[in-house]
C-alpha cells in the first residue's frame, strides 16, 4: 500500500504546471463518462426508434442522427470504445517502441544499425495506407483488430526517440558503474536505464495515445472501423457519409470532433508538461 | 570539406537496398489481401460464368498462380518500366492512370506543405523569440488544439461553411466541366479556386507540429553559448535573430521538410476523398477497395520512390549545409 | 545575411500565392450551373459518380474501364429493355421481332436510313460485326448469348436480321437489349476486346464530345432517326461519392443523376418543390444470402426463423428512405408483371414476426440456453454475418438485422469486409450469413435459376452461376427446366411453383428489390418522359428548358 502511494507520489511529480493539471482534468472526465455511461447516457445504446434529424431540444440535448438516433447518447457509449481503442492501441505502441528502441540503443552494432534500418524501411511505406490494406485484408474489422493495427504499426517515430536518449544515458556515469559491478546488459537496460528515462517514455506514450484517437477516427472515417461498435470516429463518419452538411446538423458533425480534440489536447497537455519538467532537469531530450 | 566518397556511397547503398525491399513487400503486400479479381469481375459483369473469369484471368495474366513465377515476371517487366495493366481500368496501363493523377496530388500537397513550412516557421521563430509572452502562449495553445484535432473533420467543416452555405467555393472537384473552353488565365484563375480549400485545409492542419518543432529548436539555440557571446559583442536583434538564431534551429527542420515532401504523394488521401480530389490517393485508396493489385503496386511505388529519393537528396544534402555531419 | 534574404524571399512568395489564392476566392464561381452557357447552349446537368478509372475506354464491349451508363446515349441496342413498365421497345429494330414456328429462329427488321454519328450508314453488317465480334471474343459475351444452347448463327438479308437458335431459348429478346450495336468501320482492324475506343461513334441522340477530370460532355445528335434532343448539349458531371453529388443536387448545379444519391439526404431533398424522385423496381435484390450448407443454416426451420426475423418495412422506410420495392420472399421482383406471384408480398406467413420465428426453431426442437441463445444438441445458432465495408446504409441494416436475429435468439459475429471480398466469400461459399444483392438480366428465367442446382457448387470451389447459397431442391430445378422451353402461360405457372417453393424453404431472406430511385430537378428542365427512366436517352431527348 505505501509503495503503491509513493509510486503515485512519483508520478504525481512527473505531471507538473498548471498545463499538466488541466489536461489530465480533461483526461479524467473523459475516463469519468466511460466508466459511468450506461448510467449517464439517457437513451440505450443504438435505439434507432426517434425521429430521424431532430434538432437539439431538452429532450435529445444534442439532436437525433439521420437513422433517429440520439446524438448524446451515441457519443457517451462512444466515449468507451475511444478511450479503449486509445489506451490499449497506446499501451501496445509503447511496449513496442521502447523495447526497440532501448535495445537498439544500448546494444548498437549491428542489432541496434538492423533494427533502426527496419524502422528506417516501414517509414517508407505511408502508415494509413497500410493499415487500410491489413483492415481490408484481416477476416473482421472489430474493435480488437482496430487496436492491433494502430498498436502494431505506430511504434517507429516512438523507437527513433527512445533510441537517442537511450545513447546519451549509455555514456552516463550509472550505466558505467552498474558494468563494473558487472550487471548483465538486461539489468543494465531495463533496471537502470529505464527508470532513468520514464519521463521521455511517459511523454511518447501520451503522444502515441493520442495518434490512436486519431488513427482511430481516421479508420472508421474511411469505412474500416467496426461497424457495429460506436466509436467518435464511427459516428463522425456516419455524418459525412449522410450528408449532415446538407441538412445542417452541426449537432452531428461538431460534437464528435470537438470530444476527440479535447481529448488529444488533455493528453498532448500533459505530456507536454512531464517534457517541460524532464528538460528543466535534465536538459534536452529529444522526442 | 564537404562530402567523401564512403559517405555517398552508403547513403546511395541503402537507398537501393530500401527500394529493392519496398519492391519485394510491394509485391506481396497486395495478394495478402487474397481474392482473385476475374472471379469478383465475372460474378459483378456476368453472372459468375466460369468462361469468363478464365477468359479475363488470361487477360490479365494470372493463369499461372505460382507466386515466384509471378515474382519474376513483376521484376522483369518492372526493369522494363512497365508496372503492368490495371484490372478495373482494364486496358489502360497503370503507369498512364498514375500520371493523369499525379499532378493534382503533386501541385496541393506541394503548395501546401512549402506555405505550411513556411508559415510555421515565421510563428515558431516569433514565439520563440519572445518565449513566454502572450504571443507565444497563445500560439503554443492553438497548435496544440489544431494538433488534435482529426484532419477530415476540419475538411468538413470547411467544406459545410465555405462550399455549401456560403457558395464561395466549388463542392469538390479540380476542375469545371466547361474547363477546356476556357481561356488560359480562366484556367489558371479555376484550377486555384477548386484547390483553395484542399490547401488551406491541409495547411491549417499540418501548421501546428511545425511551429512546435521550430519553437523548440530555436529555444535551444538560443540558449547556447554563442547566442550570449553575440549579444554581449553587441550584434543586432534582428542579425542575431536570422542569422545565428534561425539558421541553426531549421537545419534540423530541414530534414523533416525533406521527409515531409517525400510523403507527399501518400498523404493526400484523406484530403482526397474528402473533397473528392482527383490525385492519387484517391486512385489508391479505390484501388484498395477494387483489389486492383497492379493499381496498388503502382501508387505504392510511386509513394515508395518519391520517400526514398528525398531521404536520399536529403541525406546528401546535410553534409554540405551542416559539415559536421558529414565527419560524425 | 544570407538566411535573411532567403527568409524575405519565403515571406514574400507565401504572400504572392495567399494573393492569388483570394483572387481565386473572390472570382466568380464559374461552375454554377444554368440552362445556358456563354455561347447560348442548352445544356443539361446530369451527376454521377464517376472515377478515374471508369474513363479509361469508350468500349461497349469492356465490363470494366468505362462507365457503362455512358453507352446508353452514344449506342444504341436492337432492343431498349424499359424497367419502368418491364417490357422491351424497339430502338435500332422497326418493332419487336418475330419467332418462327418451331419457335429457334427470331427474325428482327432494322429501321432504314439510321446514320453514323460521323455521318456513314448503317447498315445489317454493323449488326453482324458486332455480335460475331461476342462470338469470337468469350470474354465479351457476357450473358453467354452464344453458349451451346443458345445462338448457333446470326446471319442478315438486307435490313433483315436472322437469329438461329440451337435449342429453344424464349428470353433471346431481352439478352439483345444488352448488346449496344458498334460501327464495323470504327472498331475495323481493332481488337474489340483491347481496344479503347477513345473517340466512340454511334447511333444514338448524343454524340461524344469532350471528357475531362469533371465532366463528359456530349453534344445532340441533329440527325438522329428517331428524336432529335432539343437540348443543345448533354454534361455529364463527374463525382467520385455520393455525398457531393447529393449536395450538388440540393444546390441546383446538377438537374438529376442516374440513380446516385445519398439514401439519408432523400427527404431533405424532397422538402425541395424544385426536386423529385422516380422509383421503379429492378433487377437487384438485396438478401441476407445463406448458406445452406452450414451447419444449423441447412435446416429449414432456421432460415425460416432467420427469413421471419427481418422486418422489410423498417428497412425500407429507415435506411432506404423509401425509394426501394418491397422483396419477394419468394425473389422474383415485382419488374417482371405476370410472372411475379403477387399473392407472396402480403402472405402473412412470410411478414416480420419475431414470436413466429421464435415459435418455428422451438417447434424444431431448439430450446434456449442460458444466454438466450437457441441450441440443439449442445451446438449454438452462432454465425459470423458479412457485409460490406465502406457502405453506410448497409451497415445500419446489418446492425438492424442482427439486433433482430438476437431478439429471436440467434448469436451473430458482424464481419465487414470490401465489396470483391465479399462477392468471393459468396461465390467460394466460405461464409455463413451474407448480405449484398443480388443482381441479374432482365429475364425472370435467369433470375429464378439463381435457385438451380446446376448454377452452384460445394463449399470451397466457386459457383458457376449466382446459386451462392448452395440451394438445391430437384421439384425447382425440374420446373426451371421446363419452363426454359415452355410457352408463356405455362412458364408462368412454373415459376409461380418456384417462387412458393422459394418462400417456404428460405434459401435467402429477401430484403428488399433495388431498381431505379432517380433524382431530378423541375426548375431548369420540364417534359421529362416518366414512363421510362427519367434519366434515359428517350426521356433527355425529350426535356426542354423552362
Amino acid at each position: 500500500m505505501k509503495k503503491l502511494k509513493s509510486i503515485l507520489a512519483y508520478l504525481w511529480e512527473l505531471i507538473p504546471g498548471t498545463k499538466g493539471v488541466l489536461g489530465l482534468a480533461i483526461i479524467f472526465c473523459f475516463i469519468v463518462i466511460a466508466i459511468f455511461g450506461s448510467y449517464i447516457a439517457p437513451y440505450e445504446k443504438n435505439y434507432i426508434a426517434f425521429e430521424a434529424w431532430l434538432s437539439p431540444s431538452f429532450t435529445h440535448w444534442l439532436g437525433t442522427d439521420s437513422y433517429g438516433q440520439d446524438i448524446l447518447s451515441q457519443m457517451i457509449y462512444g466515449t468507451q470504445t475511444s478511450l479503449l481503442v486509445a489506451i490499449v492501441a497506446g499501451s501496445i505502441t509503447t511496449c513496442i517502441g521502447v523495447l526497440v528502441g532501448i535495445v537498439a540503443g544500448y546494444k548498437g552494432g549491428w542489432i541496434g544499425e538492423g533494427l533502426m534500418r527496419i524502422v528506417d524501411l516501414f517509414l517508407i511505406i505511408p502508415t494509413l495506407a497500410l493499415m487500410i490494406i491489413l483492415a481490408s485484408f484481416l477476416p473482421s474489422m472489430g474493435v480488437t483488430n482496430t487496436i492491433l493495427i494502430i498498436g502494431l504499426l505506430s511504434w517507429l517515430y516512438m523507437a527513433r526517440s527512445i533510441r537517442s536518449q537511450t545513447m546519451s544515458e549509455r555514456e552516463s556515469g550509472y550505466v558505467e558503474a552498474a558494468r563494473m559491478a558487472g550487471m548483465g546488459d538486461l539489468e543494465i537496460m531495463f533496471r537502470e536505464i529505464m527508470p532513468n528515462i520514464i519521463p521521455v517514455i511517459l511523454a511518447n506514450l501520451v503522444l502515441v495515445t493520442t495518434q490512436a484517437v486519431l488513427a482511430e477516427a481516421g479508420l472508421s472515417f474511411l469505412g474500416l472501423g467496426d461497424p457495429s461498435a460506436v466509436s467518435w470516429g464511427t459516428i463522425l463518419s456516419l455524418a459525412h457519409a449522410n450528408n449532415a452538411v446538407l441538412f445542417n446538423a452541426w449537432w452531428w458533425i461538431l460534437p464528435p470532433g470537438l470530444a476527440i480534440a479535447c481529448l488529444c489536447f488533455g493528453f498532448i497537455l500533459v505530456g507536454n508538461g512531464i517534457l517541460d519538467r524532464f528538460q528543466a532537469n535534465r536538459g534536452n531530450a529529444a522526442l | 570539406m564537404g562530402l567523401n566518397a564512403g559517405y555517398i556511397l552508403k547513403r546511395v547503398g541503402f537507398a537501393l537496398v530500401t527500394l529493392y525491399v519496398a519492391i519485394t513487400v510491394n509485391f506481396l503486400l497486395p495478394r495478402l489481401m487474397g481474392g482473385d479479381i476475374a472471379d469478383t469481375i465475372a460474378s459483378e459483369m456476368a453472372l459468375g460464368s466460369p468462361e469468363v473469369a478464365a477468359a479475363l484471368r488470361e487477360q490479365f495474366g494470372l493463369d499461372n498462380t505460382n507466386l515466384f513465377y509471378q515474382y519474376k515476371q513483376y521484376l522483369v517487366q518492372l526493369f522494363q518500366g512497365n508496372m503492368g495493366v490495371s484490372y478495373v481500368n482494364y486496358p489502360a496501363p497503370v503507369t498512364e492512370v498514375m500520371l493523369s493523377a499525379l499532378p493534382w496530388t503533386l501541385g496541393t500537397v506541394l503548395i501546401a506543405t512549402i506555405l505550411s513550412y513556411g508559415i510555421g516557421w515565421m510563428i515558431g521563430i516569433k514565439g520563440a523569440w519572445k518565449s513566454g509572452s502572450l504571443f507565444d502562449n497563445i500560439s503554443l495553445f492553438v497548435s496544440f488544439f489544431l494538433n488534435s484535432v482529426p484532419y477530415f473533420w476540419i475538411g468538413i467543416i470547411m467544406i459545410m461553411i465555405f462550399s455549401f452555405h456560403l457558395d464561395l467555393f466549388p463542392l469538390g472537384k479540380a476542375i469545371p466541366h466547361d474547363f477546356d473552353s476556357l481561356s488560359f488565365m480562366g484556367k489558371i484563375t479555376t484550377i486555384i479556386h477548386h484547390a483553395a480549400l484542399p490547401v488551406i485545409s491541409m495547411i491549417i492542419a499540418s501548421l501546428a507540429g511545425h511551429i512546435l518543432v521550430l519553437r523548440n529548436n530555436l529555444i535551444r539555440v538560443l540558449s547556447e553559448d554563442y547566442m550570449l557571446l553575440a549579444k554581449a559583442k553587441g550584434l543586432s536583434n534582428r542579425r542575431r535573430k536570422y542569422t545565428y538564431g534561425a539558421r541553426n534551429a531549421l537545419l534540423p527542420s530541414f530534414t523533416g521538410l525533406m521527409i515531409t515532401l517525400g510523403h507527399v504523394i501518400g498523404g493526400a488521401l484523406t484530403m482526397e476523398i474528402v473533397f473528392s480530389y482527383p490525385g492519387v490517393g484517391l486512385v489508391t485508396f479505390n484501388a484498395i477497395l477494387n483489389h486492383d493489385f497492379p493499381l496498388i503496386q503502382g501508387a505504392f511505388l510511386f509513394i515508395a520512390i518519391s520517400v526514398i529519393i528525398a531521404n536520399l537528396i536529403a541525406d546528401l544534402m546535410y553534409p554540405i549545409i551542416d559539415p559536421r555531419v558529414a565527419l560524425q | 545575411m544570407i538566411k535573411n534574404k532567403q527568409t524575405r524571399w519565403l515571406l514574400s512568395f507565401s504572400f504572392t500565392i495567399m494573393i492569388i489564392l483570394m483572387i481565386g476566392c473572390t472570382t466568380n464561381n464559374p461552375a454554377i450551373s444554368s440552362n445556358n452557357d456563354s455561347d447560348g447552349k442548352i445544356q443539361f446537368h446530369l451527376g454521377e459518380t464517376i472515377n478515374p478509372e471508369q474513363v479509361s475506354n469508350f468500349n461497349p464491349f469492356l465490363v470494366n474501364g468505362n462507365w457503362q451508363g455512358l453507352f446508353e446515349y452514344i449506342y444504341e441496342p436492337l432492343f431498349y429493355f424499359n424497367p419502368v413498365q418491364g417490357e422491351l421497345m424497339p430502338v435500332l429494330a422497326e418493332e419487336l421481332g418475330t419467332w418462327s414456328e418451331d419457335q429457334k429462329t427470331y427474325t428482327v427488321e432494322l429501321l432504314d436510313d439510321v446514320v453514323w454519328h460521323d455521318g456513314q450508314e448503317f447498315s445489317a453488317e454493323d449488326v453482324l460485326y458486332t455480335f460475331h465480334a461476342l462470338k469470337e471474343h468469350k470474354v465479351l459475351d457476357q450473358y453467354q448469348i452464344w453458349s451451346d444452347k443458345r445462338l448457333n448463327e446470326v446471319t442478315a438479308d438486307g435490313n433483315t436480321i436472322t437469329f438461329k437458335l440451337n435449342e429453344k431459348f424464349p428470353s433471346l429478346p431481352f439478352y439483345l437489349s444488352t448488346v449496344e450495336i458498334v460501327s464495323k468501320h470504327s472498331f475495323d482492324g481493332e481488337d474489340p476486346s483491347t481496344h479503347l475506343n477513345k473517340e466512340p461513334i454511334g447511333t444514338g441522340p448524343f454524340k461524344y464530345k469532350s471528357v475531362n477530370e469533371s465532366a463528359i460532355i456530349l453534344e445532340k445528335n441533329a440527325d438522329h432517326h428517331s428524336h432529335v434532343p432539343t437540348i443543345d448539349e448533354l454534361v455529364v458531371n463527374r463525382f467520385n461519392n455520393a455525398s457531393t453529388l447529393t449536395l450538388s443536387l440540393e444546390e441546383g448545379s446538377i438537374d438529376a443523376s442516374t440513380g446516385t444519391i445519398a439514401m439519408p439526404s432523400i427527404p431533405k431533398l424532397l422538402e425541395n418543390s424544385a426536386a423529385k424522385m422516380q422509383v421503379y423496381p429492378g433487377l437487384n435484390v438485396f438478401s441476407v444470402i445463406m448458406n445452406n450448407e452450414r451447419p444449423g443454416l441447412d435446416d429449414e426451420a432456421v432460415r425460416r426463423a432467420i427469413q421471419l426475423a427481418i422486418d422489410r418495412t423498417t428497412l425500407i422506410e429507415k435506411a432506404e428512405m423509401n425509394s426501394v420495392f418491397p422483396a419477394n420472399p419468394g425473389f422474383l421482383p415485382k419488374v417482371f408483371n405476370e410472372m411475379v406471384d403477387d399473392a407472396l408480398f402480403e402472405n402473412d406467413a412470410y411478414q416480420f414476426n419475431i414470436e413466429q420465428a421464435i415459435q418455428v426453431l422451438e417447434e424444431a426442437g431448439y430450446t434456449k440456453n442460458t444466454n438466450g441463445i437457441f441450441e440443439k444438441d449442445g451446438k449454438e445458432l452462432a454465425f459470423t454475418y458479412n457485409m460490406a465495408s465502406n457502405a453506410p446504409a448497409q451497415n445500419k441494416e446489418g446492425t438492424m438485422i442482427t439486433q433482430w436475429l438476437q431478439e429471436v435468439g440467434i448469436k451473430t459475429t458482424v464481419k465487414l469486409v470490401t465489396w470483391p471480398e465479399l462477392t468471393k466469400l459468396a461465390m467460394s461459399g466460405n461464409y455463413d450469413l451474407l448480405q449484398n444483392g443480388i443482381e441479374f438480366p432482365p429475364d425472370p428465367q435467369a433470375a429464378l435459376e439463381v435457385f438451380h442446382s446446376k448454377m452452384t457448387a460445394p463449399e470451397g470451389e466457386n459457383t458457376p452461376g449466382l446459386n451462392y447459397m448452395r440451394f438445391s431442391d430437384d421439384d425447382v430445378d425440374q420446373w426451371l427446366d421446363e419452363a426454359s422451353v415452355a410457352d408463356e402461360t405455362t412458364r408462368q405457372d412454373l415459376y409461380k411453383k418456384v417462387q412458393n417453393r422459394i418462400a417456404e424453404q428460405a434459401p435467402v431472406a429477401v430484403m428488399y428489390n433495388v431498381g431505379g430511385h432517380i433524382p431530378y430537378r423541375v426548375d431548369n428542365f420540364t417534359n421529362y418522359n416518366e414512363d421510362v427512366p427519367v434519366y434515359s436517352a428517350i426521356s433527355l431527348s425529350q426535356v426542354e428548358p423552362k
